[in-house]
């Protein structure tokens, strides 16, 4: 059992979030600003903290330094700002991931169990053999046996999506337009079926993101082709 | 007269019967001049030819006869051999001295009275030396007969001109009248018709090309060989002379109508001025001059300022120095002393051009936007430090009003974010709250059909913040816009990649026409998208069910045009521009789902990134197009760029 601890200046935030945690099956502490935050972890055993940025007393980035010093179990930033600054500064000082007001339920709960995956299961940063297929983040292609686990869990995806996705795999952090990935996943001139190819991306993304609009691994670079992205920073 | 203008053939007509109209007001006038001068109308024809005669004999004769008279030889074989009559008279006394005229009819008579007779005498004196000397005879008077036949054969043929000249004397000037209006008539015509081709235009022909200066000089040139030609062609015979006038004045004719006619071409067409090699050559040198002075212009305009006063002060002052020097008497040490102010002016001016330099510079820094720089007013005194302290206080007066400007419009965007952020956490937990009702077994049904109210409406509300504060900021363009290469139609394709799920639950069959080449563009991919995605959102939410949506790429001029066209569900009493605007929808009852921000969104984006949205709205066809101007070289590190630009 996991040792989840939400902190939000809005009780009945905290309140709704430890429902939804609850009937997941995670114990919930609860903490109002960042000091409380910071103690609870001091004084707990927490395995993921969720914590929202605007806060009286001290705000979630101050907290999130703090917690920094002395731990370093996975965080998810609750933000209402979606500026891309806040996004960037959040991931900057430490955060695993962000979820922004507001949200949608079934979202948070994925990437907590996403993230609570990563840190207790894989402890991170495992690289599979090109040969036996690729792994980033929580995505592993098994070209073998033509699998794909996004966070443990099996997703079925069609030959074609699979193909697809390990292109991408394989030339992660790499700009591939519709064409290049039409040729080399369908063989031959694309001669305006770029959208296919689209919209294969857009159904890989809905089974293998958790929000495809704003996806984390394969991202759309509009205007120019598709990417996967290269694995984590850290 | 449109077609008689155009018509070659009447043109040559034309130019024949005026060449004849020419010579025959050439061949009147002559006629006519020469009537006039002989008074042909007042005279009798015996009256004029003998004045005519009188004229042309002169006292030839007579002297000659006097001469002979004198030598003591026979008079009379003289005349006889001249085929002319004569009679002297004593002078003095009267009566014949000796004659031959007996009344035979004669043209002309010519008389001269008193007319000294001398007579050359010889003698021998004592040394037998011969001496000659002349003794004066009583004076006569001689009068010479001359009839026609004694005329010379130039006499007879002026004879029988005359002739011919006083028959016809009124007929000559009808013919000069008649042909000097048909002349002018052919003439008026040959100019309006000049220049003029089939089919209305006015277009050169090879004389009309020929520079017209140097027709000039050739036309003059023509008429000075034909003047010199006529000139010497007068001491010939008259015959030759004839010749010579008609061949020459008909070459003239024709020399002198084209030069007419090409001059009537030229205004027509308005080459006169330009077609000439002075106008050319003088176009060619102001060109020339033109570029020189800006030449001149510009590196007067590189050198800085001091220098440019130090040069042109020195260059001054030594002139004055030299002419001072050579051209004036003075003695050296005040030639010296003036040398002397020369450098010290140079130096005072030299000085005020360093002052008037650091305020140029200042100057220009305001104007660039510089409004922190403020001019060093140290070593500046009276006028420069006053207009530099007002320099100064403008730049202060600006950089106030610029300050409060940028203040209020960060205050807006501030205020529409912090209201948008402070909504939106008490709306996470209505829409969390509402959620968790709903997994909840209410007691009664109805309950179940509120909170589908409370999640649609919940739901609506998010979207409307999010739209808010995206149209603020997009509309006050405060918002990062990283402009790169695009690729619109991979974009398009994305998009339509993207709403395939969606065109197909709405019932719509998307249409897409993309150029195999690719049409590149600036823009920024982020904020293109989201304009493609709220164009498409209103398409698959607005459309009617089961009908075709249009995407089209076309690249032309330089421009990328992409257009999206539906049908709508809905009637569309609304123009487009209209629409663009916050907070309007097509349906004016506001029912359906959106904030109404989507176009105005879209429009804002666009424009920020350099493009143009426009709205047609014709019946139910609703078009969007986005106008991009496409680029034309390949932007090499273009693609190094966009790694970082993924969402």
């Amino acid at each position: 059992m996991y040792n989840i601890l939400v902190c939000d200046d809005e009780r009945d935030i905290v309140s709704a979030l430890k429902i939804y945690l609850e009937a997941e099956g995670y114990n919930i502490f609860t903490a109002y600003n960042g000091n409380e935050a910071v103690r609870s972890v001091e004084d707990n055993e927490i395995h993921l903290v969720l914590m929202d940025i605007m806060m009286p007393e001290c705000d979630g980035i101050t907290a999130m330094v703090k917690l920094r010093e002395i731990t370093n179990i996975p965080v998810i930033l609750l933000t209402a700002k979606s500026e891309d600054t806040d996004k960037i500064l959040g991931l900057n000082v430490g955060a695993d991931d962000y979820v922004t007001k507001p949200f949608n339920p079934v979202e948070v709960i994925a990437r907590v169990k996403s993230q609570l995956r990563r840190y207790m299961t894989l402890g991170g940063g495992k690289i599979t053999e090109p040969e036996n297929g690729y792994t980033i983040g929580n995505i592993e292609l098994n070209n073998k046996s033509k699998q794909i686990f996004v966070d443990g869990e099996e997703v079925s995806l069609t030959p074609t999506e699979f193909e697809i996705l390990k292109l991408l795999m394989k030339n992660a952090g790499e700009v591939l337009s519709p064409k290049e990935i039409y040729k080399k996943v369908w063989g031959g001139e694309a001669l305006g079926a770029e959208s296919t190819v689209a919209v294969h991306i857009r159904h890989l993304r809905e089974k293998i993101e958790i929000n495809p609009a704003e996806p984390r691994y394969l991202k759309v670079v509009w205007a120019h082709g598709y990417k996967m992205e290269k694995g984590d920073k850290k | 007269m449109k077609k008689l203008t155009e018509n070659l053939g009447a043109k040559i007509t034309a130019i024949i019967l005026s060449f004849i109209a020419f010579a025959a007001v050439c061949v009147s006038a002559a006629a006519v001049i020469f009537l006039l001068d002989s008074d042909g109308y007042t005279k009798t024809r015996d009256e004029i030819k003998t004045d005519i005669m009188e004229n042309r004999i002169g006292n030839g004769h007579i002297y000659n006869i006097l001469e002979v008279y004198e030598s003591g030889q026979s008079v009379e074989n003289y005349c006889d051999m001249q085929g002319i009559y004569y009679t002297i008279e004593d002078y003095k006394n009267g009566g014949v001295i000796e004659n031959n005229y007996t009344g035979q009819s004669f043209l002309v008579q010519k008389r001269l009275l008193n007319m000294a007779v001398y007579e050359e005498r010889a003698y021998e004196d004592e040394n037998g030396d011969m001496h000659y000397t002349t003794v004066e005879r009583s004076p006569v008077s001689v009068t010479v007969y001359i009839p026609r036949e004694a005329l010379s054969g130039r006499g007879q043929l002026l004879l029988n001109v005359v002739d011919t000249a006083y028959t016809v004397r009124y007929a000559v000037l009808v013919i000069l009248g008649v042909s000097v209006v048909m002349l002018i008539v052919l003439l008026c015509y040959l100019y309006a018709a000049a220049g003029h081709r089939k089919g209305g235009v006015v277009a050169l022909n090879h004389l009309d090309k020929v520079p017209f200066d140097l027709l000039t000089a050739a036309v003059g040139g023509i008429a000075i060989i034909s003047v010199l030609l006529i000139n010497e062609a007068a001491f010939a015979s008259d015959l030759f002379l004839i010749v010579v006038l008609a061949v020459v004045l008909s070459l003239d004719y024709f020399v002198a109508l084209g030069y007419t006619l090409t001059l009537a071409t030229r205004l027509k067409t308005r080459t006169l001025l330009k077609n000439n090699i002075i106008y050319k050559l003088w176009s060619v040198a102001a060109k020339g001059f033109k570029r020189l002075f800006s030449w001149l212009k510009y590196l007067f305009r590189s050198i800085p300022t001091v220098a440019k006063t130090a040069v042109i002060t020195s260059a001054v002052g030594l002139f004055q120095f030299i002419i001072i020097a050579i051209f004036t008497y003075y003695p050296v040490e005040r030639t010296l002393l003036f040398l002397l102010f020369t450098v010290a002016d140079v130096a005072v001016i030299i000085s005020l051009a360093i002052l008037l330099k650091r305020i140029k510079e200042g100057g220009e820094k305001i104007a660039a936007g510089d409004l922190e720089h403020k001019i060093d007013t140290k070593y500046m005194y009276g006028d420069f430090k006053d207009f530099a302290d007002s320099l100064n206080n403008i730049n202060e007066g600006l950089s106030v009003a610029i300050n409060e400007r940028m203040k209020s419009e960060r205050f807006k965007t501030e205020l529409i974010t912090n209201v948008s952020h402070d909504i939106k956490t008490p709306l996470t937990s209505i829409i969390n709250y509402v959620d968790l009702i709903k997994k909840e077994e209410p007691e009664n049904e109805n309950i179940k059909e509120y909170i589908d109210v409370l999640d649609r409406q919940s739901s609506r509300l998010k979207k409307l913040i999010e739209d808010l504060m995206e149209a603020s900021k997009a509309s006050t363009g405060n918002l990062a816009v990283n402009l790169s290469v695009c690729e619109a139609g991979v974009l398009l394709s994305q998009t339509v990649g993207e709403f395939d799920g969606r065109l197909n639950s709405a019932g719509l069959i998307p249409v897409v026409n993309i150029p195999e080449k690719p049409v590149k563009i600036m823009a920024d991919g982020r904020h293109l998208w989201r304009v493609f995605d709220n164009l498409m959102n209103n398409i698959c939410k607005y459309s009617q069910v089961g009908t075709r949506v249009y995407l089209d790429l076309l690249e032309s001029d330089g421009k990328a045009q992409i257009t999206f066209k539906n049908i709508s569900k809905y009637e569309l009493n609304i123009t487009g521009e209209e629409l663009t605007e916050r907070f309007v929808r097509g349906d004016k009852s506001r029912n359906t789902e959106g904030s109404g921000l989507g176009l105005s969104i879209a429009r804002s984006l666009t424009e920020l990134q350099n493009g143009s949205l426009e709205i047609d709205i014709d019946g139910d066809l609703f078009k969007v197009t986005l106008n991009f101007d496409t680029v034309k070289e390949e932007v090499k590190n273009g693609q190094g760029k966009l790694r970082e630009q993924s969402c």
